[in-house]
């Protein structure tokens, strides 16, 4: 936890635009900037150039800062606004279907296919090595429309109504989507971790 | 009384506790008898929690370092 004062000094000295502040601030905030940035953007390019855009709206707008938040969390919702900015245009590509991913149900309302159970608990999941990297690769899987509602709802912790804003939709549209796309990823998932197939 | 349709349509509203006690009643009643809705329930719960626990992944150095050489020079230049 930082000292309040430590944040009063660091912030003055990139107001006044202290080149060696501003870098240290870029270097120290970079890696978690890019990592928001890249969960939002499938392209890595994309990625960077949004990190590079939140890092210029936060130096041009850093005089309206009134610390209502910290200063982090502040440059956090700057990089997920950048990033939503890139994402529009990077919507309007063609997408892929979603329904091969969601449970099948009989006419009777059943479940048309049987579902195999996870043998490991969340903890051993994430105790393995590899977890996180297949979670990544399997939110990556998702049709963008469904994975930003994902990651700015499950990742970032966006509440409904603030990620429906930040993308211009209603919020049932954003409870639809999430609910598809939780199940989606659970079905890439289950690929990873059921205990058998049948 | 919920079919496994129902059930399913209601599961990212029961996993964010967003759902009456009513309905919270129905669902935990149906998935008790239900393996499948069970095992479809509790996937998407480790799901849900190993989701929100991968996004404290590092970048390399190398990564975040090209990346602040890259912003600084726009810096600069703005």
């Amino acid at each position: 936890v930082r000292n309040p004062n430590e944040e009063i000094r660091e912030l003055q000295r990139l107001r006044t635009g202290d080149e060696r502040a501003c870098e240290a601030w870029v270097r120290a905030h970079a890696g978690r900037v890019l990592a928001v940035t890249r969960r939002i953007l499938r392209s890595e390019q994309d990625a960077q150039d949004a990190a590079q855009l939140a890092f210029l709206c936060a130096f041009r707008s850093i005089h309206r800062f009134r610390g209502g938040s910290s200063l982090s969390t502040w440059l956090h919702r700057i990089a997920v606004n950048a990033a939503l900015m890139l994402h529009r245009a990077a919507t309007r590509r063609a997408e892929l279907p979603l329904e091969d991913l969601l449970p099948r149900f009989a006419p009777d309302g059943h479940h048309a296919a049987p579902v195999g159970d996870w043998s490991a608990s969340a903890e051993e999941l994430l105790r393995r090595k590899e977890t996180r990297r297949k979670v990544r690769e399997a939110i990556a899987r998702l049709p963008q429309r469904y994975r930003v509602v994902l990651v700015l709802r499950d990742l970032e912790e966006l509440d409904t109504e603030e990620a429906a804003q930040r993308l211009g939709v209603t919020t049932m549209a954003v409870k639809l989507r999430l609910h598809r796309a939780r199940q989606a990823l659970r079905t890439l998932l289950a690929q990873e971790f059921e205990r058998s197939a049948a | 009384v919920l079919d496994c349709h129902q059930v399913i349509a209601e599961l990212a509203n029961f996993l964010d506790e967003e759902v009456s006690a009513d309905l919270r009643r129905d669902i935990e009643a149906h998935v008790a008898h239900c393996h499948t809705c069970e095992a479809l329930y509790d996937s998407a719960r480790r799901t849900l929690r190993i989701t929100t626990e991968s996004r404290t992944f590092e970048l390399p150095e190398s990564v975040s370092g090209r990346i602040v050489e890259r912003i600084m020079a726009r810096l600069r230049k703005a």
